[in-house]
């Protein structure tokens, strides 16, 4: 299945069979499906779906768990991400990740935005100092935290943490951003900042977003991919642009769940 | 599988130094094994038993293994001790969970850990210098199995408190409260509630404080007298399978020092036993 | 928590009640004494010349300046040696090896019985193995590594836990920047896992600080101011331990040396504490009694 209208159109994701079992039992059936470069991707359904399963597959997150396989195949930008040969570490840097909860280390914010450009080669100061300031302007962090970049990044609010996981993200230059429902952890004030933010990268980078909520996949997505579950497996239902899907869903499933029936 | 080659580095050394961490068991038992070949060899496992007297040194007719008599006070020195810290453990691991005002049960674990952290030469001269005497004005020499005994149940209490104490934190609130509701009393759910619930708990910190008993080697050396006989009474000074060790080792050669690593590697392997004991103990708790 | 406290009627209860009450205070009361003895006895023993003194007359006079020399060269030998390799075995176990794994389980329950083995025992190894098959002889060296034996599988239990408190998302979420395990380990998880690393450093200074009979035929019982790693030295517990038993009339200065010895104990404690919050900027409580358990 694919978002047929745009396939012509720059892919940056070709999945085919992807599927993923943990201890054996399969999360996900095998779903192929391709994502349009430089859009906004929501996947949709209800939880246990394997819409997040599917989102860490797409930057090899999936080796960190113990006993989880994954099989079929994903290109990313025309290579296939599981080759051996590919550098994992050099794709997790193309293809950043904001997680449900927002997870910045114990150290200051100057310090969780540059570790990972050390990481990555970059050792000049003033490129540094540059490159937080980019981020956080871009993560629309920086009038809030200019001045205290020294201070422990866990002392920021749940909303400026989520930003700041944006910013380090963006640090990085990445070309896509995978987003595990993020504001899922957010008040509805903080929640409109990472929307508006949403709109603002979309264009520039690939964001894929899963999201329990409709009216969040509504505002922010250009396609929607939409999941089910059945006897504890996942599968994609269908997947389309934002107005096909809720508008002329072709599945009784789509229909129920974006109604508010189901789910 | 390692995108970096730190990483692959990384993984290997400490692979290799966990290796090394674990190899050390295997060290200990194979020196003794190796140290204590000749004695088994020479004199078997039997002759420890039947020999009447502990002479080692010369040559293997006329030499005597006899361990009989320290084999006793070191069991008796075990089991007097853990029957008296048992019991006051649990009671002082209630007190600070249950029973104490909210101030004391804060401090009370602190207090526990600083008598778990002081050495135990420490206690030895302790006891030589204050129970000792003590003891001797009621009933002379003053060092004796009963010295031994006292100075390892406090030494040992701390073990037996703090491992309780964790039980009891451990267990599910709701249990002691729904226990409440059914209108126990107090008393009650201790004894029908909380005690049962924990008995895993309390037998994993009973074991390994037995463990520390039966290893104890400088306080039991400092008070107990140190003479190689089957004890009378508790006042009887009385020598244990450590303590001789410890007395013997300076100058032991050939047969000697071959039956005092014999003697280490028949200790190592009673305290190995009630680890394993104790630790399967502890993996049935996690279940409750 | 439930509170017993409140009154009930039943000579049952009252007998009960007394028994956890007399428990608890009896526990208090040991300590007073012991700590009380020891300060009692030996606080007219301190002073700078005590300190910085040479024994004289087998230790019933003069100071004990060289044993603290040699306390603190065993004591540094032990560290030096047993730090590397408990954080090398506490990574390995929790960070690369699979849960569960056979070696991780094998490795596993060889320092659960290491840590159970009697401290004479890990004397007649040490001397066995250190002073005779690798030649080191009595000294510093082989009582140093004896002890690094000894408080090895503390320091990994303490370590091991430092680092299960550190929450997954932070391995997920280095991972995801592209971080490196190694990166991921050395900036992030270590030092978030420090107040369990220092915990058992804790552990393990004061394992070595009261160890006796493991090194009474390891680094020996000289007096002498050790020259070098290779000389025999006798630490403030065989100190104690020798004026006690072996010198009539060594009693005060055991008592002397017992306090300062309890006295280092106590400020290392204190010392970490601060240094844990310092660093840290929030309490650290020593979890003592699940690695205590060990011991």
């Amino acid at each position: 299945m694919s978002i047929d209208r745009r396939e012509s159109v720059h892919p940056i994701f070709q999945i085919e069979n992807l599927s993923i079992a943990y201890r054996g039992v399969v999360a996900l059936a095998p779903v192929s499906l391709n994502l349009r470069k430089n859009a906004v991707t929501a996947l949709i359904g209800p939880s246990g779906c394997g819409k997040t399963s599917f989102l860490t597959a797409l930057n090899r997150l999936t080796d960190m768990i113990p006993e989880c396989r994954v099989s079929g195949r994903i290109r990313f930008d025309g290579s296939d991400l599981y080759d051996p040969i590919t550098n994992v570490l050099d794709v997790r840097r193309r293809i950043g990740m904001i997680f449900q909860n927002p997870t910045v280390f114990p150290m200051s914010i100057q310090r969780n935005l540059e570790l990972p450009l050390e990481e990555h080669g970059l050792k000049d100061r003033g490129e540094k100092q540059k490159r937080v300031q980019k981020a956080l302007e871009d993560a629309a962090l920086w009038e809030e935290v200019k001045d205290r970049l020294k201070e422990n990044a866990q002392s920021l609010s749940g909303g400026q943490q989520q930003r700041l996981c944006v910013a380090r993200s963006l640090i990085l230059e990445p070309e896509v951003i995978l987003m595990d429902e993020p504001c899922s952890a957010l008040d509805p004030l903080s929640t409109r900042k990472i929307e508006e933010l949403i709109h603002r990268l979309r264009g520039d980078y690939t964001v894929i977003v899963v999201t329990h909520n409709l009216a969040q996949a509504r505002r922010v997505a250009d396609d929607v991919a939409f999941f089910w579950m059945r006897e504890q497996t996942g599968f994609l239902v269908e997947a389309g642009s934002r107005e096909q899907l809720f508008a002329q869903p072709r599945h009784p499933e789509t229909q129920s769940y974006v109604n508010g029936l189901e789910g | 599988m390692f995108p970096s080659k730190s990483d692959f580095l990384l993984r290997l050394t400490t692979c290799l130094l966990s290796w090394v961490s674990a190899l050390i068991l295997v060290l200990i038992v194979w020196f003794l094994f190796v140290e204590s070949e000749l004695v088994w060899r020479e004199v078997g496992v039997l002759r420890f038993l039947t020999d009447d007297r502990w002479s080692p040194s010369g040559d293997f007719s006329s030499a005597q293994f006899g361990l009989f008599p320290m084999i006793v006070a070191s069991l008796l020195l075990a089991v007097g001790s853990i029957l008296l810290a048992a019991p006051i453990g649990v009671g002082a691991a209630l007190f600070a969970a249950y029973y104490a005002p909210r101030g004391v049960r804060q401090i009370f674990p602190r207090i526990v850990e600083l008598l778990g952290g002081i050495p135990s030469v420490v206690y030895g001269l302790w006891g030589l210098v204050v129970l000792v005497p003590l003891i001797s004005a009621y009933h002379p020499p003053g060092t004796s199995l009963l010295a031994g005994i006292v100075v390892v149940a406090i030494m040992i209490l701390p073990t037996v408190a703090l491992l309780t104490l964790s039980t009891f934190q451990q267990l599910p609130t709701s249990l002691i409260h729904s226990a409440a509701a059914l209108g126990i009393a107090p008393t009650g759910i201790v004894r029908s509630v909380i005690l049962p619930a924990s008995r895993s708990g309390i037998m994993t910190a009973v074991l390994l404080a037995v463990t520390r008993a039966v290893g104890e080697t400088m306080a039991v050396l400092m008070v107990c007298g140190n003479v190689i006989q089957a004890p009378s009474s508790p006042f009887s000074p009385v020598r244990t399978l450590t303590a001789n060790i410890a007395l013997e080792m300076a100058y032991a050669m050939q047969s000697h020092r071959s039956a005092l690593f014999a003697t280490g590697l028949a200790l190592m392997l009673v305290v190995t036993l009630l680890v394993l004991i104790a630790e399967q103990q502890r993996g049935k708790a996690g279940h409750v | 928590m439930f509170d017993f406290s409140s009154n009930h009627a039943g000579t049952n209860h009252r007998l009960w009640t007394f028994f956890v009450w007399t428990s608890g205070i009896l526990v208090f009361a040991i300590f007073g004494l012991i700590a009380g003895d020891v300060v009692w006895r030996g606080i007219g023993q301190i002073n700078l010349t005590f300190l910085t003194d040479s024994p004289t007359r087998s230790g019933r006079a003069g100071g004990i300046f060289p044993i603290l020399i040699s306390t603190l060269g065993i004591l540094g030998l032990c560290l030096g040696t047993a730090i590397p390799l408990s954080l090398a075995t506490a990574i390995y176990l929790h960070e690369f090896s699979r849960k569960n794994g056979a070696s991780a389980r094998l490795i596993d329950r060889s320092l659960d019985v290491l840590a159970g083995v009697p401290s004479i025992v890990f004397g007649l190894f040490g001397n066995a193995f250190f002073a005779v098959t690798l030649e080191l002889g009595f000294s510093l060296l082989s009582g140093g590594l004896t002890l690094a034996c000894m408080a090895l599988p503390l320091m990994i239990r303490s370590t091991q836990q430092g680092l299960r408190a550190v929450p997954d998302s932070f391995r997920l979420t280095a991972a995801s920047l592209g971080l490196s395990r190694t990166s991921t380990i050395f900036r992030i998880l270590l030092p978030a896992a420090l107040p369990g690393i220092l915990t058992g450093i804790i552990l393990g200074i004061g394992r070595a600080l009261a160890e006796t009979a493991a090194l009474l035929f390891t680094s020996g019982y000289v007096t002498r101011m050790p020259e070098s790693l290779f000389d025999s030295g006798r630490t403030l517990s065989i100190h104690i331990y020798d004026l006690a038993m072996n010198v009539p009339g060594g009693e005060s200065n055991a008592y002397g040396t017992a306090l300062v010895l309890m006295i280092l104990i106590v400020a290392i404690n204190v010392t970490a504490g601060l240094l844990a919050r310092m660093l840290l900027g929030r309490h650290i409580r020593l979890s003592f009694h699940q690695t205590r358990s060990l011991s």
